[in-house]
This record gives C-alpha cells, sequence and structure tokens, in this order.
C-alpha cells in the first residue's frame, strides 16, 4: 500500500450521511459534500473593489486552481478563505463551517502555504513543526508517521530540524512550511503560488504529493502563475478578472481545454487590454 | 564606487522603521540634548575631579585622564568589534555584493571606512570634553587643542583595526552560543550585572566629585598611586599623551604610535578580508535528530512555549528583555541604595524639612525601571512578523492568542519587579508603604502597559490612520514623572506623610483606563479583523 494512502486511511470523517449510504449500500463516492463554498466575496482596499462578488465552489476530493493576472486579487481571496483578512460582504465555508461564524473549525478542516515562507524563523524546525501539530492536537505518533512520511516525500533532511529556520535556505523553509501545513492531515490543502522559488526537483516532489493526496480524496485549492502545473493538477479552474470568476473550466468536462489553458489566459490579457 | 559602499553600509546598518519628519527632528534634537548633557556631566567630573587629585600629586590627574582614555579607547575597540562583526557577516549585504563586479578590497576598505567614521564619532563625543578640559585646567596652549583633534583621529584609525580583529573572536562567540540558549542566557546576565557594577563605579565617581572631603571610595590614594604606575603600559594612549603634553622621548613615542597604527590597520584589514573570503563553520553539531522523540504539547501549552520561546530565543530579547529582567533587582539597588546616600550625604538638611521627597523620587524610578524594563518585551502581535500568519490561520480563539501574549510578560515583569521590591525593602533602602505602594502601581503599570500595547498594536494592524501603539511607551513615562511631580509638590506642602502615601495611589487610577476598552467582543473583534499580509 502507497505509504501515503497509509497515511490519510481512516480518516475520512464518517458522517451520519455517510453511515445512511453504506446501510443503505450505496457507493461512497457519491457522498462527496462541499468543501468550499464562497458566495458573493467582496473586498476593498480603500476605495479600490479588489472582489466584487466571487463565487466559488468546490467539492471534496477535487482540486481547483485559481488564475488571473498579476494583483487580480486570488491571494485575496485566499486570505480571506484562511482568516488573515477580513472582507465587506459575502460569505465563505469550509466544510460547512463559516470562516466568520465558526473560524476554528474552519481552520481545523485546512492546512494551508503562503506564497512566501511564513514560519518563526527563529524557531528551529523542530520547534516550528511541534508547536503546530500542538496547535492542531496531533497526537505524538500520528505526527511522527506523518512527518517521516512527508519529509521522505519532500526530501527533508531530519538534521535540518535542529537549526533554526532563519538558516535554512528559501526552498527548505518552503519544504518545511509544506510539512507543517500537511501535519495534522488535513481535509482541505489551501496553497497560494507554492511554485514560487522552488526548483524543478521539489516543483515535481510537490506535483507528486499533491497528485497523492488528491488520489486520496483530500481537496486541493491553489493559485498559481505556473499554468502548466495548475493544468496538469486541477480538476478545475476559475479565471478571475476584474474582481469576479469571469470564465470557469472543468477539465473532466472539456479535456482538451486542459492544452489550451495559456491560450485561454492569454485571450483574457488581450481583452483587458482592449478594455 | 567607495562613496556609494560607504552610503549602502550606511543604509544596511540604519535602524529599520519609518518615521514622520516631526519625529526625526525630535529624535534629531533630543540625541544633541543627550549629547550636550554627556559632554557636560564628562567636563564637569573631570573638572572637579582634577581639582581634587591635584591635591593628592601634582601628576595623579595626568593619571586618572589617561585611564579614563584608555576605557574610552577599549570601549570603542569592543564597541566597534561589535559593529564590525555586523557588518561582515550581514547574509543580506553578502548576497547582494558578491556576485557584483566589486573587488574584495574595496569592500574591505568601505567596511572599514564605516567602522572607523562611527569610532571616530564615537571617540571624539567622548574623549574630547576630558582632552579639552584637563587642558583648560592645565592652561595648555592652543595647539594643543588642535592636537586632541589628531589624537581622536589616530585612536580611532588603531581602534578600528583591532576592533575588525576582534570581529572575528565575536563570530566564533556567536556561531558558538547561536544554539546554545543556557549560556547565552548565563553570558548576558554576567554582562548586565558588570554593566550594573561599572555604573555603580561611575557614580561612586560622581560622588567623589560632589562630596566636599578628600579621596574615597573607588579613587582613594592606593588606587590612584597604582594607575599613575600602570600609566606606562597604557599603549597607545600614554605614548600620545606623552607626546603631545610632556613632549618628552618624542622619537620613541612617534615610532610606538606609528607601529600600532600600522599593526592595527594592516591585522585589522587581513581580518575583514579574511571573513569576506571564507565562510565559518565552526561548532556544528553532530547529534542526530530523533523524530520520535519530540513532544508534542497540548494546544495550550504548545501557544504558551511558543510565546516563551519568541521572547527567549530571539539574541535581540535575549540581550534586552531577558536579561533586563534579571539586571531589575540589581538596577534598582544599585541606583537607589547610591541615591540614598548621595543625597542623605549632600541635602541631610533639606531631606530634614521635605522626608517624603525621597520617597517620591523612589517610587518614581522604581515605576520608571519597571516600565523600562517591560517595555522592552516583544509580544505584541505585530513583533511575529511572518509568524502573524502562521497563528492567525492556525484554530486558536483570539482571546486565548492575546490572553497569552497579555499573561506572559505580565508574569515575568512583576516577578522581576517583586524580586526587586523584597531587595530593597529587606536592605532598608526603602519604607514598608513605599514598598507597598510601589507593588500595587507596579504591577497597575506593567499591566496596563502590556493591555494598551496589545490594543494599540491590534488597533494599528487593523489598517486604521490614527496610530495608537506609542501609548504603551507614553505611559511608562508619563506615570512616573507624574508620580515625581505629584509626590514633590505634596512634600513642599508639607502634606502629612500617610495622607501623601494615599494620594501616591491616585494617578494609578489612570492605569485602570484602558481596561475598559478590552472588553472581549472588542479585542476579538480587533483581532479577527486585523489585516495580515502573508
Amino acid at each position: 500500500m502507497n505509504p501515503l494512502t497509509k497515511m490519510l486511511k481512516g480518516t475520512r470523517p464518517v458522517t451520519e450521511e455517510s453511515i445512511s449510504r453504506k446501510e443503505e449500500g450505496l457507493p461512497l463516492e457519491k457522498e462527496k459534500e462541499t468543501a468550499i463554498q464562497i458566495h458573493g466575496l467582496k473586498k476593498s482596499y480603500g476605495s479600490f473593489e479588489v472582489l466584487r462578488g466571487v463565487d466559488i465552489s468546490v467539492l471534496e476530493g477535487e482540486a481547483f486552481g485559481l488564475i488571473g493576472r498579476n494583483g487580480i486579487g486570488k491571494s485575496t481571496t485566499i486570505d480571506c478563505m484562511v482568516g488573515l483578512k477580513s472582507f465587506q460582504e459575502g460569505t465563505i465555508e469550509i466544510f460547512g463551517n463559516d470562516v466568520l461564524a465558526s473560524p476554528e473549525e474552519a481552520k481545523r478542516c485546512f492546512g494551508y502555504v503562503a506564497s512566501e515562507p511564513t514560519a518563526y524563523e527563529v524557531m528551529t524546525g523542530k520547534e516550528y513543526l511541534s508547536f503546530v501539530a500542538g496547535a492542531y492536537g496531533v497526537k505524538q505518533n500520528q505526527f511522527v508517521t506523518n512527518y517521516h512520511l512527508l519529509a521522505t516525500r519532500l526530501r527533508f533532511n531530519d538534521q535540518d530540524l535542529k537549526k533554526r529556520i532563519r538558516e535554512y535556505s528559501h526552498g527548505m523553509k518552503q519544504k518545511i512550511c509544506l510539512i507543517a501545513s500537511l501535519i495534522h492531515n488535513p481535509r482541505i490543502w489551501i496553497l497560494d503560488e507554492p511554485t514560487v522559488g522552488l526548483d524543478l526537483v521539489v516543483n515535481e516532489m510537490l506535483f507528486n504529493l499533491m497528485k497523492d493526496l488528491k488520489a486520496n480524496g483530500r481537496t486541493i485549492f491553489l493559485t498559481s502563475h505556473n499554468i502548466d502545473f495548475v493544468s496538469k493538477i486541477c480538476d478545475r479552474v476559475g479565471i478571475l478578472d476584474s474582481g469576479i470568476i469571469k470564465r470557469s473550466i472543468d477539465f473532466r468536462e472539456q479535456p482538451m481545454e486542459r492544452r489550451r489553458l495559456k491560450e485561454i489566459f492569454r485571450q483574457f490579457d488581450v481583452e483587458e487590454e482592449k478594455e | 564606487m567607495i562613496f556609494e559602499l560607504l552610503f549602502k553600509e550606511f543604509r544596511l546598518n540604519r535602524k529599520e522603521g519609518t518615521s514622520s519628519l516631526a519625529l526625526f527632528a525630535l529624535k534629531l534634537l533630543l540625541t544633541f540634548v543627550g549629547g550636550g548633557l554627556l559632554i557636560a556631566l564628562l567636563s564637569f567630573l573631570t573638572d572637579a575631579l582634577y581639582d581634587k587629585l591635584i591635591r593628592y600629586s601634582y601628576i595623579a590627574p595626568f593619571g586618572v585622564v589617561c585611564f579614563f582614555l584608555f576605557l574610552i579607547f577599549l570601549l570603542a575597540i569592543l564597541e566597534g568589534a561589535t559593529r564590525a562583526r555586523r557588518t561582515l557577516f550581514d547574509e543580506r549585504d553578502r548576497l547582494v555584493v558578491s556576485p557584483l563586479p566589486i573587488s574584495r578590497g574595496k569592500r574591505v576598505f568601505s567596511k572599514m571606512l564605516y567602522v572607523f567614521l562611527a569610532q571616530w564619532l564615537e571617540l571624539s563625543l567622548l574623549s574630547l570634553p576630558l582632552l579639552i578640559t584637563f587642558g583648560v585646567k592645565v592652561h595648555f596652549p592652543y595647539w594643543y587643542h588642535v592636537m586632541s583633534l589628531v589624537y581622536t583621529f589616530i585612536l580611532a584609525l588603531t581602534s578600528m583595526g583591532f576592533s575588525f580583529v576582534l570581529s572575528l573572536l565575536f563570530q566564533v562567540i556567536h556561531l558558538y552560543l547561536k544554539d546554545r540558549n543556557l549560556i547565552q542566557f548565563l553570558l548576558s546576565c554576567g554582562i548586565v550585572v558588570g554593566l550594573c557594577y561599572a555604573y555603580q563605579v561611575f557614580l561612586n565617581l560622581f560622588l567623589v566629585a560632589l562630596s566636599d572631603g578628600s579621596l574615597t571610595g573607588t579613587l582613594s590614594p592606593a588606587f590612584v598611586s597604582g594607575l599613575i604606575d600602570s600609566n606606562f603600559y597604557m599603549f597607545p594612549v600614554y605614548n600620545m599623551l606623552d607626546f603631545f603634553w610632556g613632549k618628552d622621548n618624542m622619537l620613541s613615542n612617534s615610532l610606538v604610535i606609528l607601529g600600532i597604527v600600522l599593526l592595527s590597520l594592516s591585522a585589522g584589514y587581513f581580518a575583514a578580508d579574511f571573513a569576506l573570503s571564507k565562510k565559518l563553520f565552526l561548532f556544528e553539531s553532530k547529534k542526530t535528530v530523533d523524530v520520535s522523540s519530540f513532544v508534542i504539547d497540548s494546544p495550550r501549552k504548545a501557544l504558551w512555549k511558543k510565546e516563551l520561546l519568541l521572547l527567549f530565543k530571539d539574541s535581540s530579547n535575549t540581550f534586552s528583555y531577558t536579561s533586563v529582567l534579571i539586571m531589575l533587582p540589581f538596577l534598582s539597588f544599585v541606583v537607589l541604595s547610591s541615591l540614598k546616600v548621595m543625597l542623605t550625604a549632600n541635602l541631610n538638611i533639606f531631606l530634614t524639612y521635605y522626608p517624603t521627597t525621597l520617597d517620591a523620587l523612589f517610587l518614581s524610578l522604581i515605576l520608571f525601571f519597571a516600565g523600562i524594563v517591560n517595555s522592552g518585551n516583544a509580544l505584541k502581535p505585530s513583533a511575529e512578523e511572518k509568524g502573524l500568519t502562521v497563528t492567525k490561520t492556525l484554530p486558536y480563539h483570539p482571546m486565548e492568542i492575546l490572553l497569552v501574549k497579555l499573561l506572559c510578560p505580565f508574569a515575568l515583569s512583576t516577578l522581576s519587579l517583586l524580586v526587586s521590591l523584597v531587595v530593597l525593602i529587606s536592605t532598608g533602602i526603602v519604607s514598608w508603604q513605599v514598598f507597598l505602594i510601589s507593588l500595587v502601581l507596579g504591577l497597575l503599570l506593567v499591566f496596563s502597559m502590556n493591555l494598551l500595547s496589545l490594543l494599540g498594536d491590534l488597533h494599528d494592524l487593523s489598517d486604521r490612520e490614527l496610530k495608537l501603539s506609542f501609548l504603551s511607551s507614553l505611559v511608562s513615562y508619563l506615570v512616573p514623572t507624574l508620580e515625581l511631580v505629584l509626590g514633590l509638590v505634596l512634600s513642599f506642602l508639607r502634606t502629612p506623610q500617610d495622607a501623601l502615601y494615599g494620594y501616591f495611589v491616585l494617578p494609578g487610577l489612570l492605569l485602570l483606563l484602558p481596561v475598559p476598552f478590552a472588553r472581549p467582543k472588542v479585542v476579538e473583534r480587533l483581532y479577527r479583523s486585523m489585516e495580515v499580509r502573508a
């Protein structure tokens, strides 16, 4: 059995719905629930309205990519989802938990990776991972299993755990942030520009990790400028433009669009210039 | 190119932080006032001590001035070494400048020039008042004062070279201490205690200068005589003074000075060149990491541990808040006991008429020290910088996070204050009334400061135009000053002692003002609306 599958095995929450489905003999595949539900999200910086009513719905087990030009509001959307920024209007629900009404419950469902490595740089890798695991209430044996698995996948050297994070290279910092974001085995992995500053090898490691997580029913929500990366990993993409999702593409329904994603993205740029 | 590099050094080593023009002007004014006061103090000390020392022996003033100048020279080397280490081992600088087509020689030269200029300024500020006051007292001719400028120039050159050599040793110590928190902590405590002792010696000198009697305390005749005997070994300070003042042994002194300057410059150059060409990998721990031995705490414990780690692991905090916490009892004891001796010896009659003046002064100083110590803690959310992104995305309730941020420094500062007060009352320096009032007001002050710091920071991080984070510092100065003014006024009005202690508590009510603003719902809303940029 794939070690990652072993790690994720049995972690899917048992809901009343799933119990009744099992009892009725219905296939478990159909019990997918909405992982992320963003409705009418509006966010302004002063008089500048960056998000004018974003609507996104991501099902459990889906990989969703949010793409768009620089400064269009992709990171702002993620920041609002994870609680880094407040917003003026709209609702965001993570597995049914409203991020404003029950933020702690919502936060327990996801792991988040920022575009720039964000960690307590005065801490050692060991102290940082122990803190994050403690914050999520991860059990010691679960921590050891998860850590070993992720460290192996990302080729993170155990010896580096005793160094202060401020001494890490950019790639190492990003690796420890990736490990920390998955150490509690979250149901959703939210990544903001995860490939920035990563070399080809680490990029591939990240890609494979995402693929395995997706195969094991985890939900992925990411923003990226790396269109190839997005088109390969995502089931659906949303193109953010002028503060709303201008176009949504489901690659499962339109497989040919996967290859044309760059072209479609360029068209948006040209249209914007014309306007 | 050298000027661009020099400018870059000044820019890189400037303290970060944006400030308004008004604040900059205020800082500049305060720097000038502070510098002026320091010069006045040094001139006064030299003048007063000269009159006393000359009665002991005609050579004694020279011996003591030479000793002080030598001390300043040593301090300049130490201070310069920390500056040289910062500039030589700055990773940002290394990353940016290394790929550029700039020769190592130019980089070394610009760094040496930067350290030299800073040291020349410091040496001039500290040495010139002594040299000029001494020259005036001895009625040296005008050219002597010109030579004083040459003196600071040559000494700055010499100290700069030695500073660069010493910076390598400092870097080795830094690498050794980097992951040894306990040794780092003990060492910083040792340094702080040493500074307290130095402060006491300085205060004692001040006492000697003020008193009418003969040489006592630190400047005993035996000590002065020992200083005069050891002057000869104080290279190159003694040689320069002998060269300028005594005009004796001109050739041998000039050769010694030239030799030391050349030695220091060449050694400094090679040290800087070595530092820029090699990367020091020392004290890399060979211990293997066993992940299964990691202790995973409960969420609450993990949060407390994180705050304590942030407080004690940041090297800047190790040498500020952490060590100053330990220092508070020493500092309070040293300052208050010296003041008591000094004031009761010189203002005896005044204190007989206005006995509570001393209480007001002591209360004010205790509060002032407690405030200063507490302001060194950096647990407000903005101090976490990038880490704030982590905390804000973790499943902690805002009140839990903020409560830890409030209670952690409060508990540590309270402990330090309590130990200080116990030391002061057990040594009989303060009365039990002052002990009790200081304790109550100190606790209120520390609590209020931490609360205001937290509220102000949350308010400022929520993108408000009106910034409030200065309130915490304001309170730390305002309350002790109010206590002092109130105490002095009431003492002069001959207010009965017991009533006066009651009045002392009044300004403490001010400290309760932020409490109504700290309602859980308000604080939670502020935290949630805080805008964090990942």
